[in-house]
């Protein structure tokens, strides 16, 4: 039951978003990521019944540290603050887990514009096989991401990938302590042009955070 | 409770994918606003260039003020910083939530790109400032990179210019002959003229009651309207130097003068020592959507009119809302006073402005007339 917790927190936020129509190529994401998700999820479910020493090992954490954009958007912005939680728990695979997560960052500039984004994910994370104190993940994952833009006051859901690496060391038998860099990609390039010299682009973020976890279970 | 728990999952996974069909980042790296910068009173036609230099009024110089010759061929360097604009009267102790900073850069507009010991002016001669000049000064005007404002009424503006040079400046003996050609300092390199000191323009005229000045040159009764929508605007942004231009002479301190370029003495006159410019630039602004714009046509072609909002007052020590020859071009659809404003005293500055029609409707592609 505890593995379906991270979910309905994510859940209630997305509550508040606006369900709108999506082209197609958005359709397709959307299959494939319930696919995904509904994949993944039954395997720790029966697995539960199956291998008595598998455990779940959910883990709750908050990172906080510096957001910055990339590309276009970096001409317009400056690198500010960001804040997130996340949630994890192993799968029966060694190694693969799945994380969940959401954030807050806000980036400003010089001029009047200044942008809030609060990307919402879930998806894999596998940490590698590498024998040291501490653990070093990989992740990938989707979902989508709360846009908001001033000084024109417009805000919108667009779809977000994430990558991202890290690494961990635990502090106690609960506790873990780490680093880890994300790459955000909100897509945005598919929205109808408000005239034709309009240039759509994608926003590519940065985050570098500092994230302290508490883990269940925990080293046996 | 298993099918349950996957239900939930499922339709949660659904909710991730709600996506908005218009576009928000993009809105940071596609400025609505296009910025055009002009150096002239009229919003629309293009004007020759200024040739000569306005006379001067001074008494007691009559030896500096006889010597003419430097009237003609003057060149202008101008560097340009930033321009701001601000719902308000005044930043208060919170500048930086007062204005809306929508463009902050470095633009050299210079009239030559050789410096005085044959260098080249670097940033002006690589950002084509030259042409830039030329086009500022004769009203086609000079599209500068903006970030975008809010939607909205503005009523004050500032533009802070980082330099105004110009060329020739001489200094004089005790008798009236040139004795030296002044140097001053401009985009990092050594050119011949003088920069038109703080002093000069920190210290307003009487008239003008502090604004505007030249560093910076504000003015806190312009209308702007930032429309709300997606669709792109003009900010057009005057500043009256061409025409404008006259030759300064003040004593120094060695008994002798210096003459120097600046603005002509049409709000005041400009007495020796006083040392009181500022004032005689004027700026103002104004936005309007290209589609959704009509037109006022004058009788005359030759007439040079201008409308400011009806009901606002003008009085001709101001630049109005849009001015131009015959047919102002480029008003959004609303109510305007229509004026003819001629330069009686012939000092540059058109401050002789007589009210010729009121209420003058202006719809979308259309030409309203009168006068």
């Amino acid at each position: 039951m505890i593995s379906i917790l991270p979910f309905l927190l994510v859940f209630g936020l997305t509550l508040a978003c606006k369900i709108q129509e999506c082209p197609i190529p958005m359709r397709f994401f959307t299959f494939a990521f319930s696919f995904f998700l509904f994949v993944t999820l039954t395997f720790p479910v029966q697995a539960q019944y199956q291998k008595k020493k598998f455990s779940f090992e959910p883990e709750i954490g908050l990172w906080l540290g510096p957001a910055a954009p990339l590309g276009e958007l970096s001409k317009h912005l400056n690198t500010y603050i960001g804040v997130g939680l996340y949630a994890r728990f192993n799968l029966p695979v060694k190694g693969l887990g799945v994380d969940t997560g959401f954030s807050y960052s806000h980036l400003d500039s010089d001029s009047p514009a200044t942008l809030h984004l609060v990307p919402i994910y879930a998806g894999l994370i596998y940490t590698l096989p590498i024998k040291f104190a501490m653990k070093f993940h990989i992740k990938a994952n989707f979902g989508t991401t709360f846009v908001k833009t001033m000084p024109n006051k417009k805000s919108g859901w667009f779809p977000n990938f994430v990558l991202g690496i890290g690494g961990a060391f635990p502090t106690g038998r609960h506790l873990y302590v780490g680093l880890h860099i994300d790459y955000i990609l909100v897509i945005e390039n598919y929205v109808k042009k408000p005239y034709p010299a309009y240039k759509p682009i994608n926003g590519h973020f940065m985050h570098f955070g500092v994230s302290v976890s508490y883990r269940f279970g925990g080293l046996q | 409770m298993q099918k349950i728990k996957f239900l939930v999952i499922v339709s949660f996974t659904f909710s991730l994918f709600t996506c908005s069909n218009h576009p928000v980042l993009s809105d940071l790296a596609n400025s609505r606003m296009e910025l055009v910068l002009k150096g002239t009173y009229t919003s629309n036609g293009v004007e020759t260039r200024q040739a000569t230099l306005k006379n001067y009024k001074y008494s007691g110089l009559s030896n500096a003020a006889s010597n003419n010759s430097d009237s003609n061929s003057f060149k202008l360097y101008i560097d340009l910083g930033e321009l701001r604009m601000a719902k308000g009267s005044g930043p208060g102790r919170d500048p930086s939530k007062y204005w809306s900073s929508f463009f902050r850069g470095r633009i050299a507009l210079c009239d030559s790109t050789i410096a005085s010991d044959g260098r080249t002016l670097q940033s002006c001669a690589e950002n084509n400032g030259k042409q830039k000049l030329e086009d500022f000064l004769t009203g086609r005007g000079i599209s500068l990179p903006t970030n975008d404002v809010g939607s909205g009424h503005y009523n004050h503006i500032a533009l802070f210019v980082r330099k105004f040079s110009s060329s020739p400046s001489f200094t004089y003996d005790a008798n009236g002959n040139s004795t030296k050609t002044n140097k001053t300092v401009f985009d990092n390199e050594r050119i011949y003229g003088a920069h038109a000191g703080q002093a000069y323009y920190l210290h307003p005229n009487d008239s003008s009651e502090g604004v505007p000045r030249l560093f910076p040159l504000e003015n806190k009764n312009v209308s702007i309207d930032i429309p709300d929508n997606d669709l792109p605007y003009v900010l057009e942004v005057r500043v009256m130097v061409n025409g404008l231009l006259m030759k300064h002479v003040q004593t120094n301190d060695s008994g002798g003068y210096i003459s120097f370029i600046g603005p002509a003495n049409w709000l005041e006159n400009v007495y020796d020592k006083s040392g009181k410019l500022g004032g005689n630039f004027a700026i103002t602004a104004r936005a309007y959507q290209p589609h959704n714009v009509g037109n006022f046509r004058g009788s005359g072609t030759t007439t040079l009119y201008a409308v400011v909002k009806a009901g606002s007052s003008f009085d001709g020590k101001a630049l109005p809302y849009a001015a131009a020859k015959g047919t102002i071009t480029n008003l959004p659809p609303a109510s305007y006073d229509v004026y003819t404003v001629t330069d009686s005293n012939n000092d540059g500055f058109f401050e002789t402005a007589s009210s010729c029609a009121t209420n003058v409707v202006v719809t979308k592609n259309s030409t309203a007339t009168g006068c």
